[in-house]
C-alpha cells in the first residue's frame, strides 16, 4: 500500500515531475473545465479565438500597414501581420490566464490537494484550442493570397511547444507570485502591451537594422520570426537565435518551476 | 478487501504548526510597500517585537488504525481545522512527522470545485477527479451517484439552475461514492437541513462499517458521538484528551473555557452613525464565565452608542446552534414600538433575558446586529459570544441515557395525562 509521508519542507524544493504524471487525469479535467467554460454564455461563442486576432490585423493594417507603410517583407501587409499576431495572441493569453490561475483557483487549493504547478500548466493549454480555430482564417488567407506553406511547416509543433514553454515558465513565476503580490496581474497587463512592440509581430526583423541585436534579445522574437516563415516563406531567423529563444525557454520553465515549489507551500495560507 | 485489523493508517508523530502574525499590517501590494516605506527599516529591526507567533497546532502525536472512525473535537480555534488541512496535505507542518497509509481522500467541503455553468454530468467527472477518482471509477458508479442525488432529470442542466438543495445533494453523491481506504472529513459537509444532514451522517457510518477508515472533525458533540468510536479533544492546539467517545465527549461538554469570549467590545467611533460598543453576559453567580446549567437564565447585555439623531434604529439578537442553524432572531421592537421613533445621540444599554430551562444542552453562538430600517442599513452584525448549556449539576434527568435529547430548545411543557379505561 502507498504511504505518504507528510513533514515540513526543506532546503531546495524537489520537483516530484512523477507525482504530476500521476494527477494526469485530474489535469485533462481541468483542461476540459476550462476549454467548456471558456465560451460559455456568450452570444459568438468561440468567433471570439478568430475576432481577437482578426480586429488586431485589421487594425493594424490600416494604421501600420497603410498609414505608417511599415515594410512587410515584400508580402500582403494584412496577412504578413495576421501570421505574427495568431502566435502572438495564444502568447499573451496563455501567460494571463497563467499568471491569474493560482489565485483564481483558490477554492481548489484551499480544500484539495493535488501537484499545484498542474493549476497554471492546465491554464495554458485552453488557448491552443483558440490558436486551432484562428488558424484556420490563416488558411483562408493563404488561399487567398496564393501561399503555399514551406516544408518547414513541419516544425510548427516545435515552435508552439517553446511558445508553451515559455508562456508556462514565466506563468510559474507570476501565478505564485500572485499570491503574495495582487497588483502581479495588473503589472504583467502593462508588460504584455509593451511587450508585443518589442516583437516582430506587426514589423519584421529586418527594419531592425542596427538595432537588431537588441531585438532578438527577446525570446520571442526568433519564434515569431519563424511562425511567420514556415508559412508564408518570410526569411527564417539564423538558428542561433531559435536556439537562444528555446534555451530562454528552457531556462525560464525550469527556473519557474522551482520558485513555484517553493512558494506553492505558502498558497493556502496566503491566498 | 485484506488488510489487517491492527494496521496503523495514521501515525502522527509531534506535529506543530506555527503561524506568524505581524502587529503591522501586512504589505501586499508594491503600494503598500511604497507608501509605508519609511516603516520598513523599523520592520525590519523590530521583527522579533512585532510580529508574534501562534502556534495553531503543538506537539500533537496520535495513532489512527484501519477501519476506525475517530473524532477530532474541539471548539473554535482550538486547532482541529489546521490539522484537517495538515492531514489533507493543503498545508504543511511546522515540526513533526506524519504517515498516511493508503488512498486518502479529503472532504474539507461538498462539491470542491464545482462550476455553475458545467451541466450536473460534467461536474460530477469534475469534483470526481478533484477528489481522486479516476474517469474509470466514476463511470462505473455515476448512475448510482445520480440516482443518490435524484437528479436524473437535471443531469444535462448547468447546475447554476440547480435549487441550493440539488446542488448540494448532488455534491455529497459524488463524495458519497469515494473509494477511498482512508476519509478526513470536517463538519461542513453535514451543512443543509436535518433531513440531508441525516443522510450524510447515515453515509458516513456506512463508510466507516464497511471498513474505511474515518476522521471527522467537529465541533457539534452530538455529530462525534454518532459516528465515531473514539475521539481526540483538541484545544488552545494541543489534545487534552483522547479516547472512548462517551467519557471525552462529557469532558468537552462540561469543560468551561475561561478563556474564551466573554466579553465583546469595540472603540468608540464616531464617524459612524451608530456604533456598537459592547456585549457581555451578566449573570449573577458566573461572572466570567460563558458555561451555564441548564435551568439558569442568561442576561445578554448590548452597550452601543448613537453618534447621530435618527428614526427606525433597532438591536436585534440571533441565537445559532452549534451545526450553523438559528435557533430564533429577537429584535429590540419587537413589544416596544416606540424604540423606532426618532433616537437621540447618546449612549445607551440594552439587555436580554433568556430564560433557564429552556434552551438545549449543546453550544451556542450569539450574533449582535444594530441596523436601521428603510432603508435597510446595518451598522454592525458581530458574532459576539459563544455561550455552552450543559446539564443540571445535581440532576441529569433532561439527558436521555444515550445523550442529549434532540433538538435546540428543551422547554419543561406540561403534559396531562388520564386513565381511560381498564
Amino acid at each position: 500500500m502507498e504511504t505518504i509521508i507528510i513533514k515540513p519542507q526543506k532546503g531546495l524544493a524537489s520537483l516530484n515531475l512523477l507525482e504530476i504524471i500521476k494527477y494526469r487525469e485530474l489535469f485533462l479535467s481541468l483542461v476540459l473545465r476550462d476549454i467548456k467554460v471558456r465560451y460559455k454564455q456568450t452570444i459568438v461563442g468561440s468567433l471570439w479565438a478568430i475576432i481577437q486576432p482578426l480586429t488586431a490585423m485589421v487594425l493594424f493594417s490600416f494604421f501600420f500597414g497603410k498609414i505608417a507603410k511599415i515594410p512587410s517583407d515584400g508580402i500582403p501587409y494584412p496577412i504578413f501581420s495576421y501570421a505574427g499576431l495568431l502566435l502572438w495572441t495564444y502568447f499573451s493569453g496563455a501567460v494571463n490566464m497563467a499568471s491569474g490561475s493560482v489565485a483564481s483557483n483558490a477554492g481548489l487549493i484551499t480544500k484539495v490537494y493535488f501537484p499545484r504547478p498542474i493549476i497554471p500548466i492546465a491554464a495554458t493549454m485552453v488557448g491552443l484550442i483558440d490558436y486551432a480555430i484562428a488558424l484556420i482564417i490563416l488558411i483562408g488567407m493563404m488561399i487567398f493570397y496564393k501561399f503555399t506553406p514551406t516544408i518547414n511547416i513541419i516544425f510548427l509543433p516545435i515552435l508552439l511547444f517553446f511558445t508553451w514553454l515559455l508562456s508556462a515558465g514565466i506563468g510559474f513565476w507570476f501565478s505564485a507570485t500572485n499570491v503574495l503580490y495582487r497588483d502581479i496581474k495588473i503589472l504583467l497587463g502593462f508588460i504584455m502591451q509593451l511587450w508585443i512592440y518589442a516583437t516582430p509581430v506587426i514589423y519584421p526583423l529586418s527594419v531592425a537594422g542596427n538595432f537588431k541585436w537588441i531585438v532578438v534579445l527577446n525570446p520571442m522574437t526568433g519564434i515569431i520570426e519563424s511562425h511567420r516563415s514556415i508559412f508564408l516563406n518570410t526569411p527564417m531567423p539564423d538558428l542561433g537565435i531559435l536556439i537562444y529563444s528555446a534555451l530562454f525557454a528552457i531556462v525560464v520553465f525550469i527556473t519557474g518551476l522551482f520558485y513555484f515549489k517553493s512558494i506553492e507551500r505558502r498558497f493556502a495560507d496566503e491566498i | 478487501m485484506k488488510f489487517n485489523m491492527t494496521d496503523t493508517v495514521i501515525q502522527a508523530e509531534h506535529v506543530s504548526k506555527k503561524y506568524v502574525i505581524s502587529h503591522y499590517e501586512k504589505l501586499t501590494t508594491f503600494s503598500d510597500v511604497l507608501s509605508n516605506i519609511s516603516s520598513i527599516p523599523k520592520r525590519i529591526i523590530s521583527k522579533n517585537q512585532n510580529s508574534e507567533d501562534f502556534w495553531a497546532l503543538k506537539d500533537v502525536s496520535f495513532e489512527v488504525k484501519q477501519g476506525e472512525a475517530i473524532g477530532v473535537i474541539g471548539r473554535n480555534g482550538s486547532g482541529k481545522s489546521t490539522l484537517l488541512k495538515i492531514l489533507s496535505r493543503i498545508t504543511e507542518p511546522t515540526q513533526g512527522i506524519i504517515k498516511l497509509k493508503g488512498r486518502v481522500t479529503s472532504l474539507l467541503e461538498v462539491g470542491t470545485g464545482f462550476n455553475g455553468e458545467l451541466t450536473g454530468r460534467e461536474n460530477v467527472f469534475l469534483n470526481g477527479s478533484i477528489l481522486g477518482m479516476t474517469k474509470k471509477e466514476i463511470n462505473k458508479r455515476f448512475d448510482e451517484i445520480v440516482d443518490f442525488a435524484g437528479v436524473e432529470k437535471f443531469i444535462d442542466t448547468p447546475v447554476k439552475r440547480y435549487s441550493s438543495g440539488m446542488y448540494v445533494r448532488l455534491a455529497f453523491a459524488v463524495a458519497a461514492h469515494l473509494e477511498s481506504e482512508l476519509l478526513l472529513v470536517d463538519e461542513v459537509l453535514a451543512v443543509g437541513d436535518a433531513q440531508f444532514q441525516k443522510k450524510c451522517l447515515d453515509v458516513m457510518n456506512n463508510l466507516a462499517k464497511s471498513g474505511r477508515t474515518l476522521l471527522f472533525v467537529s465541533h457539534n458533540a452530538n455529530a462525534v458521538s454518532q459516528l465515531c468510536s473514539k475521539v481526540i479533544y483538541l484545544q488552545d492546539g494541543s489534545i487534552v484528551a483522547q479516547g472512548k467517545t462517551q467519557k471525552i465527549i462529557n469532558d468537552y461538554l462540561s469543560y468551561s473555557t475561561t478563556k474564551s469570549t466573554t466579553l465583546f467590545t469595540q472603540t468608540e467611533n464616531k464617524s459612524k452613525e451608530v456604533n456598537l460598543r459592547k456585549v457581555y453576559l451578566d449573570d449573577s453567580q458566573n461572572k466570567d464565565k460563558n458555561l451555564f446549567d441548564y435551568n439558569q437564565a442568561i442576561t445578554v447585555n448590548i452597550e452601543y452608542e448613537i453618534n447621530k439623531e435618527m428614526e427606525n434604529v433597532n438591536v436585534w439578537i440571533g441565537l445559532q446552534a452549534s451545526d450553523g442553524n438559528m435557533v430564533f432572531t429577537t429584535v429590540d421592537c419587537d413589544l416596544k414600538p416606540n424604540l423606532l421613533q426618532n433616537r437621540s445621540i447618546g449612549y445607551y444599554k440594552t439587555h436580554l433575558s433568556l430564560p433557564g430551562k429552556f434552551l438545549n444542552i449543546g453550544d451556542y453562538l450569539i450574533i449582535v446586529g444594530i441596523v436601521k430600517n428603510d432603508p435597510l442599513k446595518v451598522f454592525d452584525r458581530v458574532e459576539a459570544l459563544q455561550i455552552t448549556i450543559k446539564p443540571e449539576s445535581n440532576s441529569e434527568h433532561i439527558v436521555f441515557k444515550d445523550g442529549p435529547r434532540k433538538g435546540y430548545v428543551q422547554p419543561l411543557l406540561n403534559w396531562s395525562t388520564e386513565k381511560l379505561y381498564e
